[in-house]
């Protein structure tokens, strides 16, 4: 043990700390015990605050996980994400959404028609063109005024006609979309279908099965053209051509919440540069529109409320 | 950023955890004694604090109130284990082939004051490490301990004291191990 007084320890030690009095202070530097002891204590706290060796960095990584993991802040957020995705399946936006995909594809237009001589039976086909140019210079007008497949600006659609929910399906189906490379020649292919003249019959054979048709897959962001009149084109494909099966002419059904979406393009398709559709779990879908590489546009569609909820992507 | 982690941000508590993790560990291995437990009582410090952020209301700097949780997590985590820490070999040592004798004198150094430390019973090494490893002042750890701060100044001295004499006795003969006499 030191031969210093406990007491004279408690000066020294606050003397090296710069917290003793003016007075402490100059009784320790007028005393050559308590300097000596005052060394021994900085010799003490430089081994004490000597650098310690950090464990690597798998243990840093995986301590901090674990803790970031036992955050309640973490679990709120895991648990408010829960949330909004129960919300979202239940607010059934898979049509709308998927319509939206294709009115801003600027062409498609996705039939429902049922075919009688349709050997696959119940599959259930959507393909639509990429034609914007061809289908925007189209002076025929609203297809709700023509009222005819030959209108429309689709290669083929060949669905389930005992589906109900054909345009829900149908759209998701259309989801979207070839790479935007491969736009182009399939604007090729679509311009000479369109270009037969007796559509409404010819039309309605190429919508059965057309296996050989551009198929739409998801994820995958093609380029619109800009369109020239989003209200023809929003309202032409917010519709749905329904073949009796009489054989009588297919009329045009609107589908719910059309006047909203159409609204809601007029203000948006203008700029539109290109639009993929996600699809989230196969009942839900979320579109995003790009006017400028850093200028998105993301918005959910629910159908139960015919309302539009611009959401900020990544928030 | 505390701010930002209280409301949520995940990105914001993580960098506040990447920003505080040497400090908080440095703690951990100085009340620990070796490096596993210092691990184990990092982990449950740096838990403690992603529990206990809300908990922050910013009267205090938010270093205080870091110190705090990891003293005290620290200390729950030794006492759970119901043990003093016991001091270790490190288990990564730097070693520089061609400056062996400098190792092994570090070493035997971080052994000897490892192995003093874990002599002082909490109350004393708390204070000491924050004084002497992180800087704080009398002040400050008063505030991280909760005790008045003419407490701290006399455990640190008393603290200091005795890790004079065990280091002065490992000194003497570095083949020596310090006893293990309570103070």
């Amino acid at each position: 043990m030191s031969d210093i007084d406990p007491t004279l320890d408690d000066l020294v030690s606050a003397y090296i700390d710069g917290d003793a009095s003016d007075v402490e202070a100059a009784r320790v530097e007028s005393d050559p015990a308590l300097r000596a002891r005052a060394e021994q204590l900085r010799f003490i706290g430089r081994h004490v605050a000597a650098p310690v060796t950090l464990p690597d960095d798998e243990t840093r990584e995986r301590h901090i996980a674990a803790a970031l993991a036992a955050s309640p802040i973490a679990a709120n957020v895991t648990a408010l994400a829960a949330r909004r995705q129960r919300s979202a399946r239940t607010m059934q936006i898979a049509a709308v959404a998927a319509v939206v995909a294709i009115v801003l594809l600027a062409v498609p237009l996705v039939l429902i028609t049922r075919d009688g001589t349709d050997d696959n039976g119940g599959d259930t086909t959507a393909s639509a063109s990429f034609d914007a140019d061809e289908e925007l210079s189209d002076d025929s007008g609203d297809a709700l005024d023509e009222g005819g497949a030959d209108d429309t600006a689709l290669d083929a659609a060949a669905q389930d006609p005992g589906d109900e929910d054909a345009v829900a399906q149908s759209a998701p189906a259309a989801e979207a979309e070839a790479p935007a490379e491969e736009a182009a020649p399939e604007e090729e292919s679509a311009a000479d279908s369109t270009d037969e003249p007796e559509a409404g019959a010819d039309a309605e054979g190429d919508f059965a099965a057309d296996d050989s048709a551009p198929q739409l897959e998801s994820n995958t962001i093609v380029l619109v053209p800009p369109p020239t009149s989003v209200q023809q084109l929003a309202t032409r494909i917010l519709g749905r051509l329904v073949a009796p099966a009489d054989g009588t002419s297919p009329t045009l059904e609107l589908v719910p919440c059309a006047d909203v979406v159409t609204a809601f393009l007029d203000d948006l398709a203008a700029e539109l540069l290109g639009f993929t559709v996600q699809d989230i779990d196969g009942s839900m879908f979320l579109a995003i529109g790009f006017r400028a590489e850093t200028d998105i546009d993301v918005a959910i569609f629910d159908v139960g409320t015919c309302t539009i909820v611009p959401a900020v992507p990544g928030g | 950023m505390v701010e930002a982690a209280q409301n949520g941000d995940r990105a914001a508590l993580d960098s506040l955890l990447r920003r505080h993790y040497d400090r908080v560990y440095g703690i951990c291995r100085r009340m620990a004694g070796n490096d596993a437990d210092a691990a184990d009582a990092c982990q449950e410090a740096l838990i403690t604090l992603t529990k206990r952020l809300d908990k922050f209301d910013g009267r205090a700097a938010f270093t205080t109130w870091l110190y705090r949780v990891t003293t005290n997590a620290c200390l729950d985590e030794l006492r759970r284990r119901g043990r003093r820490p016991t001091p270790g070999l490190p288990e990564s040592p730097e070693i520089d082939i061609d400056d062996t004798p400098a190792f092994d004198t570090a070493v035997s150094e971080r052994l000897a004051i490892d192995d003093a430390l874990a002599q002082l019973p909490p109350e004393f090494r708390a204070p000491v490490i924050l004084r002497d490893q992180l800087g704080l002042d009398y002040a400050e750890i008063a505030a991280t301990l909760e005790v008045p701060p003419g407490t701290v100044r006399s455990r640190i001295a008393r603290g200091r004291a005795r890790l004079a004499d065990l280091m002065a006795g490992n000194h003497d003969d570095p083949s020596r191990r310090p006893s293990t006499e309570s103070p």
